[in-house]
């Protein structure tokens, strides 16, 4: 494998790093868009994740991870910019265009994303993600709030909770 | 076969509840009933002030008449459920709010006055004084009566309700706390005075008078009539001072909070409908104004010199943006301003509109029916204030 040496990386091509996920999947990149997560940013900083080594992720499944590095690899040089307080409007858009492509997924997808983007710090993509869900349940009654976050069926002794304080706030269910 | 998603740990729902927006109250209420983990984190006082700072200002949850003919406190929510009752009172009792009920009170007619740090202001003309005005808190029930500045008495008056309390940031004021009360009233010689009301010394403040015929005679060009008077409109407050709007000129009374001095500030003079009190983008003060379908915003700033005056903001053409109903756009009056959002009340032959200023969205609120103007009401809403808490875990 043809991965640079871990170092300070400031020979001309970007430095990449290797990040393994649950399943064993490989997936190398750029280690200024892997550094959007606070986790991944410290290893590497310590020069981890060059070379043949990687970094295992064994929170993390391949199908979550490749979704994780797409964002990561889209925000990557506006995070470099600190944000990016000179970008254009048409980047800044262009950004917004593609966050709001990117949540338009399975939710059993967006509940991996959200997991992922925790447990790595990746402050963007989480806020994004809780954005979404928030959405998706803003509109929704408890019973299908528990049905679209697939939780298991009330237990008779949750079900009398609910149905009791579901009187005591009568006007939210008008 | 779809895949059961993993469990979502408590930071990753804090994460997610955080995001729900405040101007439904509902919504948050609903979460609360999900599971017992959501209700804790909902309950917990932490997540709260995280929450509302989060969303910087209380929302628009509803509105008050600012009417002097009829007294009728219906309360017209702006959410689609409300925690309020239509016949929001604070004599009525009802299961949201069983701290309303207070016989002693009941067959008043309490007038809204003004509305500001989750507390409404009301006055009476028919009960005894002391306590004419009534301070309520919707949410808490709460409420405490003192009475109006009496001497001498105003023939014609608007207040202002502010929180006084130590570094409050204003996101989750209570009736509970200490207050002031800023009323400006006009007498039968066309005086102009105003006064204060201190929570802690339950006492009016000496009179700062204005006297406008001393303020025609002195200036030349642009001065306020000699007959100006204290308009029944709502007060704005911004800055460190509270603002009035003065007929039959249309003037503008600044009362500095810090130094309670008295000033007055003219107005372009080309609205022959009443204009409205806001706070421009900027957060200086501001008004909106309506030449026939078109709503002019101005603002209160200094100019490249250092003298201040006013500036046109916008221009916002009424008519395409109610064009939602025929019946909706005809005779449009610009009627209330909820402070700290950039939420706009407009009312038309029928309908009472609310004009979000920044993107444009108009949503229909109400009926109309003769309003002078409307007290809007601010604030976060949260599930346990009611009573319900959420047993341990």
């Amino acid at each position: 494998m043809a991965a640079p040496e871990s170092g300070d990386g400031n020979n001309g091509a970007a430095r990449m790093v290797t990040l393994i996920s649950s399943d064993n999947t490989r997936f190398e990149v750029e280690a200024a868009a892997a550094s959007l997560s606070q986790t991944l940013q410290l290893t590497i900083l310590d020069g981890g994740g060059g070379g043949g080594d990687g970094i295992p992720l064994p929170n993390v499944d391949s199908a979550t991870l490749s979704k994780v590095l797409e964002y990561c690899i889209k925000h990557a040089p506006a995070a470099a910019n600190g944000g990016a307080p000179n970008a254009t409007a048409v980047d800044r858009a262009e950004l917004e265009r593609f966050d709001n492509e990117f949540v338009n997924i399975d939710q059993s997808v967006l509940y991996s994303l959200i997991m992922a983007a925790h447990n790595l710090e990746i402050e963007g993509l989480q806020s994004l993600v809780a954005k979404k869900v928030a959405d998706m349940i803003k509109g929704k009654s408890p019973m299908e709030i528990r049905r679209t976050l697939g939780f298991p069926d009330p237990t008779p002794e949750e079900q009398a909770e609910m149905n009791a304080h579901m009187l005591e706030y009568g006007w939210a269910y008008e | 076969m779809p895949r059961r998603p993993p469990p979502l740990i408590d930071d990753v729902v804090g994460e997610i509840l955080l995001r729900v927006p405040p101007d439904e109250p509902a919504h948050l209420v609903r979460a609360a009933l999900v599971c017992k983990p959501w209700r804790r984190i909902l309950f917990d006082p932490a997540f709260r002030r995280r929450y509302r700072a989060f969303h910087r200002t209380p929302p628009l949850l509803g509105f008050l008449r600012f009417e002097m003919v009829h007294p009728d406190l219906k309360f017209v929510s702006t959410a689609a459920a409300s925690p309020f009752p239509a016949q929001a009172h604070p004599n009525f009792s009802t299961p949201a709010h069983p701290n309303f009920s207070t016989p002693a009170h009941s067959r008043r007619q309490w007038r809204t006055l003004d509305c500001r740090h989750g507390r409404v202001l009301l006055y009476s003309f028919r009960t005894r004084r002391p306590g004419r005005l009534l301070l309520w808190d919707p949410i808490t029930g709460g409420k405490q009566r003192f009475p109006m500045p009496d001497d001498p008495s105003p023939e014609i008056f608007s207040a202002a309700v502010l929180c006084t309390a130590d570094s409050c940031n204003h996101l989750d004021c209570h009736g509970g706390g200490p207050f002031r009360v800023v009323f400006a009233g006009t007498d039968q010689d066309y005086v102009t005075w105003v006064t204060e009301f201190s929570s802690e010394t339950r006492a009016w403040s000496a009179l700062t008078k204005v006297d406008f015929r001393i303020i025609a005679s002195n200036r030349v060009g642009l001065a306020p009539a000699f007959d100006s008077f204290v308009s029944l409109r709502p007060s704005l407050f911004t800055g460190d001072a509270v603002y009035f709007i003065l007929e039959k000129e249309k003037a503008i009374l600044k009362y500095d909070l810090d130094g309670r001095g008295v000033s007055v500030i003219d107005t372009p003079r080309v609205y022959r409908k009443r204009i409205i009190l806001m706070t421009a983008e900027d957060g200086e003060l501001g008004f909106a104004g309506l030449k026939d379908c078109d709503l002019h915003l101005w603002s209160w700033k200094p100019n490249a010199k250092g003298i201040p005056g006013w500036m046109q903001l916008r221009v916002i053409k009424l008519k395409s943006l109610l064009s939602v109903s025929e019946s909706c756009y005809s005779s449009p009056q610009v009627i209330g301003f909820a402070e700290g959002t950039d939420i706009i009340f407009i009312s038309s032959n029928d309908c009472i509109f609310t004009l979000k200023l920044k993107s444009g969205q108009v949503k229909k609120v109400g009926r109309r029916f003769n309003y002078e103007a409307v007290v809007p009401y601010m604030s976060f809403y949260a599930p346990d204030l009611v009573g319900v808490r959420p047993s341990p875990p």
